[in-house]
């Protein structure tokens, strides 16, 4: 199962590999005005898209761009920090309301005037319209009917894309499409290498690891002992990172299981999550600590293998979403196997993510730690 | 009939009704004994003898005394006060149908949870990871009791100006469940996804969140239910008969209408203020207890603590060994149980007959 | 406590919001005496008797028994000397007929009943015939049988004053006549006082001592029933025609109109 995903992964990285190149190599040889010479300007790009071009989003749908769209609506902020990354957060005018309840994202956005199109389960037409964006991004894979209905209600002139961004399966393809809709081919390309090709060493480096000495986690979701299944992202990002579910038998995304069967499977490290945490606007990481302390303190919990080893950890998923998804990935490859990633710098992963997305001496805004207690070092 | 046929009822009975009690016995052992950790029966007995065990780091003792215990407990005292509060509410409104739910005792608790879970978190009073600490959790639990305490007084206030008529507690219970459910609806809407998530598990009904230091709360309302089952079973009795005749025989409608359903009110606030909306024990308890020992509330309300007590246990142990080792809200196994009661209650009705003894 | 109870009901007035149920009602009662209420509906017999039972407080006016005012009592006492019978018996849950008529010992009961009320309860029972129905539920039994055990549940109440709203009106002929003779009985032997609201004139001729006869709130004519019930009063209280005749007892024989058949 797990190979299976794993080769799949890869082809799709060669192929995406492949396109990029011939991609780059097409888009350059369409004629250019004789007279100028191309400088070298940094920061123009060298592959420059030529409209319309027709993409496929990840809902199967081929969508014609006819321009190059400047005013944008989102309806997550994993969608968001994409957009960020690819330089173009400026061209946001709508967005849902955890993207505007976020004092990072608007200080990046610059504060400006964007609309705010309510929850991303029920975004509303109406707001969506009245920002008069030329481009709306949506999830594919889940209210996907709640988003064709209010597409329905959309003026024609204003164009729809669904893309996940937040699958690690499809989302470098994803970004790749976005980069080609916005013109911003180059720096999607950027950031897919620099993410995927992590990825790709931390998934390498997992698969080495002999399933005898694979650890046994408890994954921990937002709600209270709510195990993390197979179908969950957090089951992915586990298996992934070469770690073995202790509740992997159990056929539901976010199953509540009863502490006295934790107690009963004995897990080498315990990793609880929680979305609630801030490190870049809270002051104190006291919450993790509380949510730590009260892990550790469940009766009879202390006889368990992670905890008496002192192998508890609760993180923060904040900002970790989109390419930041690989940032998890790596969190937990190293929380599992300190020796074996030693070398991988997670603070400064999260330093240079907040950079991509265009905040200015990150170390400065987003001094509290996402994990506690802190990462071992191997 | 002879005379002597007098104490032969009675004693018949009181027979029925120390055998129920004697059954809560094994039931509660049986409690004691299951759960997602495998323990062989052997430990279980051994544990129990021993409360003060040599080693308390041995894992059974802490999962016997600390998970299963408590949970129990819980379970045989929730049971018990709920049954009677439904038997107490049904003997005020002349309605076998009848519960404190009828009075929106349950939708002020889960008002009052959302409102912390939810709205506390929203305005940012609380951390969101604050209510996943015991602290946190006890934040709930005052909120739900709170709401519940107000909202019976304002509801037996008003009801007390209106006369306090069995008609006139089923609107007003009425009204005020619909009103919660206007605010309640608005919270959910309004809900972040976890905090969403974190609600629905609460109003759900779980008996995990009683641990030994909510015991003592739950015991006293258990002796409370006691007290009242005393007191008022004589008055419910005359209170069948009829208002008028209630009133010739000394029993002022009124003021025991308000005196019932204030303490059945308060008792079930406070044991769903720890576990949650629990539903359908209220209505279920009572009317198998009347099926058994029919409408005399001097028997009536002791055996719907026995009842209570082991259909909430038993729902339980269903809750928590059906998918093992996945913990159901013991609230879906009563609402599943009280469906299918109800059905075959529906199903065995006789033409014109409709509840008799 | 006196054993014996004498009523005095002065200058009562009901009022259900501006509609005047009762006024300026005032009688006297000895104990022993069978008085038998009467008059058309909504005369305010049940009024009446609702407020002698204190279910309804007066506007104006004071009842009292040997000299003490009625309301001045408390709950139990009052339940201990006043047992009231209404008209239409509608019980939420059916309990047993030895339980429903055990219900008349509530006032001198804490929790457990004593042998004596068991006496008690299963002595009215047999007074009003109902003993072998004792574990039956109340919802199986019949109508005359419904009634004869609420007659029971009142004896066992050992009230001193007994107020019955139409306690025979849906009974059959026998019944009628053999619970009125028992409550007659029972009466004059106890010295209680007894009032009872009837629908049938003639059962008052047969049974009371004293009749009340009431139209719209008022005391129309009180006095013994061959005093009372003249036509001249029947005429005007009832609207009918009547006749007294005599065979052998006293009874009246309500006339047909002239027109019609």
């Amino acid at each position: 199962m797990l190979k299976m995903k794993l080769v799949a992964i890869t082809v799709s990285m060669v192929l995406i590999a492949i396109i990029a190149y011939f991609a780059g190599y097409y888009t350059s040889y369409i004629p250019m005005p004789v007279s100028m010479p191309r400088p070298q300007q940094i920061g123009i790009s060298k592959f420059k898209v030529v409209y319309p071009i027709t993409i496929v989003d990840s809902a199967g749908r081929n969508v014609t761009i006819e321009k190059e769209p400047q005013r944008v609506v989102v309806v997550s902020s994993t969608h968001e920090m994409v957009l960020l990354a690819l330089g173009i957060g400026n061209r946001t005018v709508g967005a849902s309301d955890t993207v505007i309840q976020d004092p990072i994202f608007m200080a990046l956005l610059q504060k400006r005037d964007i609309v705010n199109i309510g929850k991303f389960s029920s975004p509303s037409a109406e707001a969506i319209i009245s920002a008069n964006p030329d481009l709306v991004i949506f999830y594919a894979s889940f209210y996907k009917r709640v988003y064709d209905e209010v597409a329905a209600k959309l003026p024609p002139t204003v164009k729809v894309v669904y893309f996940d961004l937040y699958k690690i399966s499809t989302m470098f393809e994803e970004i790749y499409k976005l980069g080609l809709i916005f013109n911003k081919v180059d720096k999607a390309l950027e950031l897919i290498s620099k993410w995927s090709s992590r990825f790709t060493y931390i998934v390498g480096k997992a698969t080495e690891i002999m399933p005898s000495s694979r650890v046994r986690t408890f994954f921990e979701g937002y709600t209270e002992l709510a195990a993390a299944g197979p179908g969950s992202g957090w089951h992915q990002i586990l298996t992934l990172a070469g770690g073995t579910n202790i509740f992997g038998d159990i056929p539901q995304p976010y199953p509540k299981i009863s502490p006295e069967s934790v107690i009963e499977r004995n897990p080498d490290v315990i990793i609880k999550v929680t979305a609630a945490f801030n490190p870049c606007v809270d002051n104190s990481t006291k919450p993790l600590e509380n949510l730590y302390n009260t892990i550790i303190s469940r009766p009879g919990w202390k006889s368990i293998s992670a905890v008496a080893n002192n192998r508890v950890y609760v993180y923060t998923t904040k900002y970790l979403d989109g390419p930041g998804y690989v940032i998890q990935l790596a969190l937990v490859a190293k929380l599992l196997y300190p020796n074996i990633f030693k070398d991988i710098n997670i603070d400064q992963w999260i330093l240079d993510w907040l950079k991509d997305m265009g905040l200015a001496e990150p170390e400065k805004v987003c001094k509290l730690s996402w994990v506690y207690p802190s990462i071992p070092s191997g | 009939m002879k005379i002597n046929a007098t104490p032969f009822f009675s004693f018949k009975r009181i027979l029925l009704i120390s055998s129920l009690f004697l059954a809560i016995i094994p039931v509660s052992f049986l409690s004691i004994a299951i759960g997602a950790y495998n323990l062989p029966i052997s430990d279980v007995v051994k544990c129990l003898l021993n409360p003060h065990g040599e080693n308390p780091a041995i894992i059974a003792y802490t999962i016997v005394w600390f998970y299963r215990i408590p949970r129990t407990i819980g379970a045989l005292i929730t049971g018990a006060v709920l049954a009677v509060a439904g038997a107490l509410i049904q003997g005020i409104t002349r309605n076998p149908l009848a519960s404190p739910f009828t009075l929106g005792v349950s939708s002020a608790a889960s008002f009052g949870a959302g409102l912390v879970i939810i709205a506390g978190v929203k305005l940012a009073l609380l951390p969101q990871v604050f209510l996943q600490t015991p602290e946190g959790y006890m934040i709930i639990t005052l909120a739900a009791f709170t709401i519940c305490f107000l909202h019976t007084l304002l509801i037996l206030t008003l009801l007390f100006i209106k006369g306090f008529s069995p008609e006139s507690i089923v609107l007003a219970g009425i009204a005020m469940a619909y009103m919660y459910s206007a605010g309640i609806t608005f919270l959910e809407y309004f809900a972040g996804e976890s905090s969403l998530k974190e609600y629905i598990f609460w109003i759900m009904g779980d008996l995990t969140r009683v641990n030994w230091g909510k015991i003592y709360f739950l015991l006293a309302t258990l002796l409370i239910t006691i007290l009242a089952v005393y007191l008022f079973a004589w008055d419910l009795n005359a209170l069948s008969l009829g208002d008028d005749v209630a009133k010739s025989l000394g029993v002022d409608p009124r003021k025991l209408r308000f005196k019932v359903a204030f303490m059945a009110s308060l008792t079930t606030a406070t044991v769903i203020s720890i576990t949650g909306p629990i539903p359908f024990i209220c209505i279920m308890a009572p009317h198998i207890a009347r099926l058994i020992i029919g409408s005399d509330n001097r028997y009536l309300l002791p055996t719907s603590i026995a009842i209570g007590s082991i259909l909430l246990t038993i729902s339980d142990i269903i809750a928590r060994t059906a998918l093992k080792p996945i913990e159901l809200p013991v609230g879906a196994v009563t609402n599943a149980l009280g469906a299918s009661f109800f059905i075959s209650m529906y199903m065995s009705i006789k033409k014109g007959k409709v509840m008799s003894i | 406590m006196n054993s014996h109870l004498k009523l005095k009901v002065m200058d009562v007035e009901i009022c259900y919001g501006s509609y005047k149920a009762l006024s300026r009602v005032e009688f006297e009662v000895s104990p022993g005496e069978f008085i038998a209420l009467l008059g058309p509906n909504g005369a305010g017999k049940t009024t009446l008797l609702k407020t002698i039972a204190r279910i309804l407080k007066p506007r104006k006016g004071v009842i009292y028994l040997n000299g003490k005012n009625i309301m001045e009592m408390n709950d139990r006492e009052y339940a201990k000397i006043t047992g009231y019978l209404p008209q239409i018996n509608d019980m939420s849950t059916p309990m047993r007929v030895f339980e429903v008529v055990s219900m008349g010992r509530k006032p001198y009961v804490t929790w457990q009943l004593t042998k004596e009320d068991i006496n008690k309860i299963w002595s009215a029972m047999k007074t009003t015939e109902v003993d072998y129905l004792a574990f039956r539920s109340i919802s199986e039994v019949s109508g005359g049988e419904r009634q004869r055990v609420m007659i029971a549940r009142i004896l066992a109440q050992e009230p001193k004053v007994l107020l019955l709203d139409e306690p025979v009106t849906h009974l059959d002929l026998k019944y009628q006549r053999d619970i009125l003779k028992l409550i007659r009985k029972v009466t004059r032997e106890r010295k209680l006082i007894t009032i009872t609201s009837l629908h049938d004139i003639n059962l008052a001729f047969r049974f009371a001592d004293k009749v009340i006869l009431m139209k719209k709130g008022l005391i129309y004519a009180i006095g013994k029933p061959e005093e009372v019930l003249v036509p001249e009063n029947i005429r005007e209280v009832f609207e009918v025609n009547a006749i007294l005749a005599n065979n052998p007892r006293p009874f009246i024989v309500i006339e047909d109109d002239t027109e019609g058949d």
